[in-house]
This record gives C-alpha cells, structure tokens and sequence, in this order.
C-alpha cells in the first residue's frame, strides 16, 4: 500500500510540473525575448525536471527547483551560442519597437524592450522577482548566487528601468494610479 | 555620499519585494514616513514593478502547427526511412511495405498532426524501456489537453517491455494507462508469433493492444501525420 501511495504521489507530482508551463515560458521569454525559444527552454526544463523528478527532496520547494532547471537550461543554450563571452554581460538585440497603433501594445513592447536592454544577470533577478514573487534568498538558490549580488542587481536593474521607462517617459503606464479622495 | 544612496536605494527596493527582514523594515518605514523624497521612489518602484508585470501578464506559449520541441520534431521523412530500411533488414518479406522505397519521404506531405507521436522500441533494454515510458509520460503531460496522443509500440526485443514474464514496468505501465487514455501500448503480433514457435510465454500486460505488424503500423501513423521516435 505504501508503494502504491508513493506511486500515486509521483504522478500527481509530474501532473503538477505541467501547472508551471505558462509561468517557464514567461519567465523565459523575458530572459530570451524569443517566443519560440522560451517555449523550448520551458519544455527543456520540464523534460529534465520529469526525468531528474527524484532530485527534489522537498515537494514545496518545486517552483524555486523548476526555475533553477530552467536558468541551467537557459545558460546552456547561451554557452552554446557564445561559448566565450561573458554571460552576465549578454544584452539582448532588442530592435526598436515599430508602432502599432494600440497604446497598450506600445507599453508591452517598450517595457520588454527595455527588460532585454539589461544585461542577463540583472533581467534574471528582476524577472524572477517581479514575475514569479521570488524572495531575494529564493533567486539566489535559483541562480546559485549570493544574496547580496541579487540584491545590487535588482537595485541597478530597477535604477535603468526607471531612467528608459520613467524618467523619459514619464506617462509610459496607462495603468497609473493617482491618489485621489474618494468618498 | 554615493554609496549611502546605493544602499538606501537597495534597501528601499529589498521592502519593495518582501525580502527585509521585520526590524530593518521598521526602520525604514520610520524614514520613508519623514522623507517625502523615499516615498516617492519607493512609489517609483512599485510602478516598475507593475509595469514589468504588465509587460508579461498575457503571454501564451506559441501555437505552434507542431508543438513538439526540436528533439522530438524529427525530420519524419528521414526517420521514416530510417524505419523503413530498418524493416526491410530485419522483418524481410513479410510485410506489405510500399514497392518503392522512396515513399516514406511523401510523408512530409502529409498533413501534420500536432502532438501525435509514436514511440518505437525495438530492443531488449531496461534502460530504453524507462527511457520511453518517461518520454511517454512528458509528453502526456506537456501537452495535455491540447489533443495529445501518443503510441508507444513495442517490437522484435522491444516486445519485453510488454511481456508479463520479462518486463521489469508493469505496474508502471499500469498505473500510466489508468492516468492517460491518450496513451496506448502497441504489440507487435509478428514478434509475438516468433515468440510462440520458440516456445516462450507470450503473455502480455493487459493495457496493451496487439497490432498485426508494429512496422506496418508505425507507417500508417506516419502516413497519418504522427511524429516518429525510436527510443
């Protein structure tokens, strides 16, 4: 009976790895800014978590183990692109964002645009952080570094995204709330 | 000067995110609630955040027409003939394949169908068996409710898999086709035939379904636009 349970509870977790694939992909599309590639990287790292799934020793602990797969998947593919360059250096090669018409498409591609113009280590902690709700000891686990590199790259991540996305654009978010009286 | 703004800014963006612990929180509350400059910034960070929420709060995977990652998006024509010169070298004569041996390359004409794979075992090999009911499995999962099916065929050693006697996964096997209804497991009735003149037992796991010829099937998936894998 206890095989039986332990068999049942090593379905329902693989079931559970399925519940994450959105939450891979969108990550990975803000490290890679490639809709394909990003699906590929979050299936890579499902594939992987399935496989390595006796790895995990604490259950609670699956979304911080599924998000440090993916990075591992993530900076292999970049290893095998540019084998000798400085990974935490890597911009990626946003192009200027076209008009579309629709403001809030507008918002979307600027803020993305600007997300890719940070340089990997800093758009990996702040898209973890803003993304997943990641505590700074979590994206450190995830990222194998330390906490006080995660939170000097959060600061200068937020310090770029607000000079490209606030200081010049000053009425860039169309969601921006006003306090105001209510009664 | 410099470096003290750095740190008040960190700290500022570390209370922004849940990660100060509670007696530097209390502190910095305190100074935020005197200072209308650190509300302001902080109030910036809480806008960045929204934002980069914002930017991602819609994003979907991709539609692809095969949804299939590129390990498994196999060139089928290749493959297929890989399949093909396979049976030729080992069933022989035996089976009603196409006159010419080019045919299996037509397949990439074929309409494909998302999703839809067969997996092939042809030997007698524990870790293969585990490697394609895991492979079996990820893709029931990655693709589930998006119309995946998948076919895993077992032939020549392959058919060990199925085999009461000699397969080390029953349970498993079990256990996956009691979860997964868009899984089936395929038998191979020439094998089994071999199997029977040489006097071995022959019977199999009760999920499995036995098709006339695992080659000949593995084909007609293909010609039905189903994607090939030989684990």
């Amino acid at each position: 009976m206890k095989i039986f349970n332990l068999g049942r509870s090593a379905l329902t977790l693989k079931r559970r790895f399925g519940d994450y694939r959105n939450d891979l992909y969108r990550v990975g599309l803000s490290w890679c800014g490639d809709s394909m590639l990003a699906d590929d990287l979050a299936q890579e790292a499902l594939a992987r978590a399935l496989t390595k799934q006796h790895q995990l020793k604490d259950e609670k602990k699956l979304e911080h183990w599924l998000f440090r797969i993916l990075n591992n998947c993530w900076l292999e593919h970049l290893r095998r692109l540019h084998p000798s360059v400085d990974i935490e250096s890597l911009v990626l090669g946003t192009d200027q964002t076209p008009e579309r018409g629709l403001r809030r498409q507008q918002v979307i591609d600027r803020v993305r645009s600007a997300i890719g113009r940070l340089p990997l280590g800093q758009r990996q902690v702040i898209t973890l952080v803003d993304l997943q709700g990641f505590t700074y000891n979590e994206v450190g686990e995830i990222l194998e570094i330390p906490i006080g590199t995660v939170m000097s790259r959060v600061s200068r991540a937020r310090q770029a995204l607000k000079e490209d996305l606030i200081s010049l654009h000053g009425d860039l978010n169309p969601e921006r709330c006003h306090l105001r009286s209510v009664k | 000067m410099k470096k003290r703004n750095n740190d008040s800014y960190e700290k500022l963006n570390a209370l922004a995110d849940g990660s100060l612990d509670a007696p530097q929180s209390e502190g910095l509350l305190e100074e935020i609630e005197q200072d209308a400059e650190l509300r302001e910034t902080l109030c910036d960070i809480h806008r960045l955040k929204d934002m980069v929420r914002y930017a991602y709060a819609e994003c979907e995977p991709p539609q692809r027409q095969r949804r299939l990652t590129d390990r498994y998006r196999l060139g089928a024509s290749v493959t297929a003939a890989a399949l093909v010169l396979f049976s030729i070298g080992f069933v022989g004569g035996r089976l009603s394949l196409p006159n010419d041996p080019l045919a299996p390359f037509e397949l990439t004409q074929v309409v494909p169908q998302p999703n839809k794979v067969v997996l092939f075992v042809g030997n007698s090999d524990n870790a293969k068996f585990q490697q394609a009911l895991d492979r079996a499995e990820q893709l029931l999962i990655q693709f589930h409710g998006q119309g995946v099916e998948v076919n895993l065929v077992a032939s020549a050693g392959g058919i060990d898999l199925l085999r009461k006697a000699s397969s080390p996964y029953l349970q498993r096997i079990r256990d996956l086709s009691d979860s997964y209804a868009a899984l089936q497991f395929v038998a191979c009735n020439n094998t089994i035939a071999k199997l029977v003149r040489e006097g071995k037992d022959i019977s199999l796991v009760e999920n499995a379904v036995v098709k006339p010829s695992a080659v000949q099937f593995v084909v007609e998936r293909l010609q039905q636009g189903w994607s090939y894998v030989a684990i």
